[in-house]
């Protein structure tokens, strides 16, 4: 556990040195801010297109960032070498996962943090009271990011930093087109190409059981109980794809 | 004497992902580097220094054989206590200054706060870095990211050093810097495997060496074994008038006259008769040798003979 702890603190400093990651939190507070800017446009419906608008930016920054962070996790280290010398160390291949991937998670949980003030805060000095649901719809896409940079690590355990970053893309596509992948499976001629979507639609990550924002923006009430089918179907996904991870990185000559 | 470092029929072919024939990078290798042994692995670039370096610490996997180190696997976390390691090229995190990086191997090898100032301060020290050592390694020259690669090999006093090429890319101030450390490290009763293409930093400081050439282990043993026994001899004499020069001609020895002097080059076994001719034809001796081949004569020898 120690040396779980040991690197994730050192990936941590390393990932907010990074400059591309500054950037991609600096253009987010921006699009949010410029954002708040634009709600005066729609009158009587400001508080609906702040919302809208704020879980938007913080998504789909949120997710560059994480597809970012989960590539930078284990293929840089293993084009730069900076790997030889850690492995010769009293450190197990699964703690050095385990340890990248905790310190890439206290790195979005530090840019959501950042990111969920402003927007709650200028949601606050509108309202004048607290918004739980939308703190709820923070955390679910705190997961999706979660899953996001487990998957994207996952590929780069054996591919290129390329396609680590095109997979993770291609994951977000899929992640949040499930309901179309539903759709064609129920429509699908026969039989084999319905079972075949409706297990690829079982694998492959669905991030819109963690995505809250119409029930938000629409301000249906939203139960706390979701948080824990949420947290469990997140955190619960990352388990499984760090596992595998952590298998595939097991057998990967240096 | 107790092996720290056991290799058996150790091999290892890289194939492409498709699989195919694959390049044979090792051959069954048979090792053993005793306590308190520097070793030295010689052979060519690609000659499968560092795959079997790899190997070692589990960066790579065998293809078939095995390798132990003080008798455990070498995945085994006990074995990683015991042991340090030097990269080829020192590659480190460069968002560190020098310090940090240290401290930071440092907390991974259990090394508690209270000592890792202690020991770090040392380390740096005695690689002659402690100036720098607030300074990122982004800024670091290629000599100074080796004496920190060195300094982080040593941090848990380790009983075994597997250095990689330790001093290329050093100045030869720096190369004879990290020579005399490898040398006190050696006084100190350390167990050290290193690669090198350098012969004669090899002759220097190891006790036994081992050529590798494509993957196969062509030589292995001290220098003394390694190295062939002089067969000439070579006086170097002043004085001698040409009927003399015929004289040692007709006994074989090659006469090369030379700034005033004249360089003789006899067999060993007729090295006597010559002295006596010289000194009956009235030359004075300045220098004798005796040249041993060097281990780079060996090498190149041996290689060529593989070419060929």
């Amino acid at each position: 556990m120690r040396s779980i702890l040991i690197i994730a603190r050192n990936t941590v400093s390393e990932a907010l040195s990074r400059i591309i990651l500054q950037l991609i939190l600096i253009f987010a507070l921006m699009f949010l801010l410029l954002g708040f800017f634009f709600t005066y446009m729609t009158p009587g419906e400001e508080d609906k297109m702040l919302k809208d608008l704020g879980l938007t930016v913080i998504t789909v920054f949120g997710l560059v960032l994480a597809i970012f962070i989960g590539v930078s996790l284990i293929q840089p280290e293993i084009e730069r070498r900076t790997i030889y010398a850690l492995l010769a160390k009293p450190v197990r291949r699964l703690e050095f996962v385990l340890g990248k991937y905790l310190g890439a998670v206290a790195v979005l949980a530090i840019s959501m943090i950042v990111m969920g003030v402003v927007l709650v805060g200028a949601l606050y000095l509108k309202q004048h009271m607290w918004n739980l649901g939308l703190l709820v719809a923070l955390v679910g896409v705190f997961f999706s990011l979660m899953i996001m940079t487990a998957l994207v690590m996952m590929i780069s355990t054996f591919a290129s930093s390329l396609l680590a970053i095109v997979g993770g893309f291609v994951f977000w596509a899929v992640g949040y087109g499930q309901s179309y992948m539903t759709q064609l499976a129920e429509h699908a001629d026969n039989k084999v190409s319905s079972t075949l979507l409706q297990v690829m639609s079982a694998i492959l990550p669905n991030f819109t059981y963690l995505d809250l924002r119409l029930p938000v923006v629409d301000g249906i009430p939203i139960p706390l109980r979701l948080l824990s089918k949420m947290g469990i179907y997140g955190l619960g996904y990352s388990i499984v794809v760090l596992a595998i991870a952590a298998i595939l990185f097991n057998e990967r000559e240096m | 004497m107790a092996s720290v470092v056991e290799v058996q029929g150790l091999t290892k072919v890289y194939r492409s992902f498709f699989g195919g024939i694959g390049v044979r990078a090792l051959n069954h290798l048979d090792l053993q580097v005793a306590q308190g042994e520097t070793f030295g692995l010689v052979g060519p670039n690609g000659s499968g220094k560092t795959t079997c370096l790899k190997l070692l610490l589990g960066l790579i996997f065998p293809t078939s054989g095995k390798a132990m180190l003080f008798g455990r696997r070498v995945t085994d976390m006990r074995v990683k206590h015991l042991l340090g390691y030097m990269p080829e090229t020192p590659y480190f995190y460069d968002h560190l200054t020098g310090e940090q990086l240290l401290r930071y191997f440092a907390q991974l090898f259990g090394v508690r706060t209270a000592q890792q100032r202690k020991r770090v301060d040392d380390l740096l020290a005695l690689v002659g870095m402690s100036e720098r050592r607030n300074m990122l390694l982004r800024h670091y020259s290629r000599g100074m990211l080796q004496r920190i690669g060195l300094a982080q090999a040593l941090l848990n006093d380790p009983a075994l050093l597997i250095l990689d090429e330790p001093t290329s890319g050093l100045d030869p101030v720096g190369a004879y810097q990290i020579r005399n450390l490898i040398l006190e490290l050696k006084r100190q009763g350390k167990t050290i495997l290193f690669a090198s293409h350098l012969l004669n930093e090899v002759e220097t400081l190891c006790d036994r060496v081992g050529v590798l050439y494509r993957g196969d282990l062509k030589a292995c043993g001290t220098i003394d074994e390694l190295l062939p026994q002089p067969s000439q001899v070579v006086i170097v004499a002043q004085g001698l008038a040409a009927p003399a020069l015929a004289r040692l001609g007709e006994m074989g020895a090659a006469c090369v006259p030379a700034d005033g002097m004249v360089r003789i080059t006899a067999p060993l076994e007729q090295s006597e008769q010559v002295l006596a001719l010289v000194e009956r034809d009235g030359g004075r001796l300045h220098e004798l040798l005796r040249p041993r081949p060097t281990l780079e004569q060996v090498f190149i020898d041996l290689v060529r003979q593989e070419a060929e």
